[in-house]
């Protein structure tokens, strides 16, 4: 049995995995040295020793799409307005968003990077610099069992498309799923702060799981789903693929 | 003195009396309190926060509303060497304002505790200037979170020097050369080998200074011995009626100390001032009840446990399945 030497240091140091679906944003990274996250989709965990790169399916040369190739230390956070970030583009319709712009020193080839083979629907990623350096597999990089990864796994894996990241008024869903006479928001965590029907926008109904409840039961967690899309008229963006799951 | 059980018919008056931790987050892996890279690697105020936003998202998902920063968020901040570091709370005037706004918008309450280099009452002009810069500083970058006046900043009366009744003066002349902002903003906490709970109520009514009540404290060096409840019930009536007081809890460790030492392993009986991985949760029900029994105007509880977060969630759970009465004071 072989085994590998990891060094300490780096299993301290962390990494977030943006998605880079732009290469214009990935040149800027490499030539001004900042990335760019919108508040309002900024994952729950956004402090890193270091931001890596998932390139989507819109890079060319092919060999980088669907890969993590290039990392880069942070250096700094800053909380910005797209209209100060960017401010050629200062009519865009996000122009006062606020955006955290992350300064990072230069980019940094991985020898082998990381290609998205069995998972590819990849959102933020916070793993550590001893992970990154040695997977073989997006999916390597996660950290343990994830609840949250279990859930959005069962959900694809039931023929259903979720979004990550979407602001229901003024609450933060961690997924979105379309339905035909709306929309449904899947809040994770264990807060018990309620959130009113009447405090939503229109077309909008919330869901709070927590971990406990998907580890504890994922086939329940399932049918409150289910039944909440149901309510609002039946699933959108329905997938083909083998028959539900759940039940 | 035995405390009355609590009133059937009282009921918590505003929000419950908070459980918080300082500092570090043991409850989830990876949550850091502070850019801690050497001065060589340029950390940074803005790293700081994007880790304390980070913090904020977990204490929401637990319900957490009350947390001690790290006494050491914009590193290097007043270093007299390195001034390249002294311009960090202008720098992020936008990224403190936004931290400021999660927190309220958690009803999270934020208190500070500076490093133990901050003595008022040093006989050393350089160090007291030093000490108050520092106090300055910390204020400063509370302001700039717009916190509002429950985020203090809690100090010691510091070391004795020659004698006790010359550091306490001297921590007068210390305070008296703050400037009125930072004022508002330092509480004072007795210690528990120099200064006790009444040279702290000493200060007080020469300073107005509010003093924090610290079980563990109070348990070791009591000279006038002072039963816990009313210790407690001295502490809160330091604090105007404009800031609502904290207090610290903690047990004492007991357990055996192993120290490695180049000819081996020994070991040693524990230190009483030590504090525990959890709490003994059975001292804490009584003092709180007997804080709630006698009608005491409600604080904030900061636990002093290794187990942080850990230890605030499984108290929080022990004091519902010992203490179901006393539970919904708790938040």
């Amino acid at each position: 049995m072989k085994f590998a030497y990891s060094d300490p240091h780096l299993q301290r140091r962390t990494v977030l995995v943006a998605v880079v679906n732009r290469p214009e944003d990935l040149r800027r990274a490499a030539s001004d040295g900042w990335y760019r996250i919108p508040q309002r989709r900024a994952p729950r965990r956004i402090g890193a020793d270091y931001l890596a790169f998932y390139q989507t399916g819109a890079f060319q040369p092919k060999e980088e799409s669907h890969t993590i190739t290039w990392f880069a230390p942070v250096q700094r956070y800053h909380l910005l307005t797209r209209a100060e970030l960017l401010p050629d583009e200062a009519e865009h319709p996000r122009a006062s968003d606020y955006y955290f712009r992350i300064a990072i020193g230069p980019l940094v080839r991985l020898d082998q990077p990381v290609p998205a083979a069995k998972f590819r629907r990849v959102t933020f990623i916070h793993t550590t610099l001893d992970r990154l350096l040695h997977a073989k597999d997006i999916t390597d990089l996660k950290r343990s069992a994830d609840p949250f990864d279990a859930l959005w796994q069962a959900l694809r894996d039931n023929r259903l498309r979720p979004l990550p990241n979407r602001l229901v008024g003024d609450w933060p869903a961690d997924i979105a799923l379309r339905a035909r006479g709306g929309y449904l928001g899947i809040r994770y965590g264990e807060d018990d702060e309620s959130v009113h029907d009447a405090s939503l926008p229109d077309r909008w109904r919330l869901l709070r799981l927590a971990p406990a409840e998907i580890v504890g039961d994922m086939n329940s967690c399932l049918r409150r789903i289910a039944a909440e899309l149901i309510d609002l008229g039946g699933a959108l963006d329905t997938v083909a693929g083998p028959a539900p799951k759940i039940g | 003195m035995a405390a009355d059980p609590i009133p059937a018919d009282l009921t918590p008056v505003g929000f419950p009396m908070r459980l918080g931790f300082p500092v570090k987050v043991l409850g989830t892996p990876g949550l850091r309190s502070h850019d801690s890279r050497r001065w060589q690697n340029q950390p940074h105020l803005s790293v700081s926060l994007a880790y304390v936003r980070d913090i904020f998202l977990y204490l929401q998902s637990r319900s957490i509303r009350f947390y001690r920063l790290s006494g050491q968020l914009a590193p290097y901040l007043t270093h007299p060497d390195l001034p390249g570091f002294h311009r960090q709370l202008d720098e992020c005037a936008t990224e403190l304002a936004a931290i400021g706004d999660l927190a309220r918008q958690q009803r999270l309450r934020l208190t500070l505790h500076p490093g133990f280099f901050v003595q008022l009452n040093s006989p050393s002009p350089a160090l007291l200037a030093r000490s108050v810069q520092e106090l300055e500083s910390a204020a400063a970058l509370l302001d700039g979170m717009g916190i509002d006046q429950d985020g203090v900043i809690v100090v010691h009366v510091g070391g004795v020097h020659d004698n006790t009744q010359a550091g306490r003066t001297r921590f007068v002349r210390g305070w008296e050369t703050l400037p009125a902002p930072t004022r508002r903003r330092v509480v004072l906490e007795h210690d528990d080998r120099r200064y006790s709970l009444s040279d702290a109520l000493w200060i007080h009514r020469r300073t107005g200074v509010p003093v924090v009540f610290d079980s563990l404290h109070h348990r070791c060096l009591n000279p006038e011995d002072i039963p816990p409840i009313d210790g407690l019930r001295l502490a809160l009536a330091t604090w105007p009626t404009s800031k609502r007081p904290k207090i610290h809890i903690s047990s004492p460790r007991t357990e055996i100390r192993y120290l490695r030492r180049p000819d081996g392993v020994h070991m040693q009986a524990p230190l009483l001032n030590q504090h525990s991985d959890f709490l003994d949760p059975f001292p804490i029900i009584d003092l709180l009840s007997a804080a709630l029994s006698l009608s005491l105007r409600p604080f904030d509880i900061l636990l002093e446990a290794k187990a942080k977060d850990v230890a605030l969630l499984r108290l929080r759970s022990q004091i519902e399945r010992y203490a179901p009465a006393l539970h919904p004071y708790i938040g």
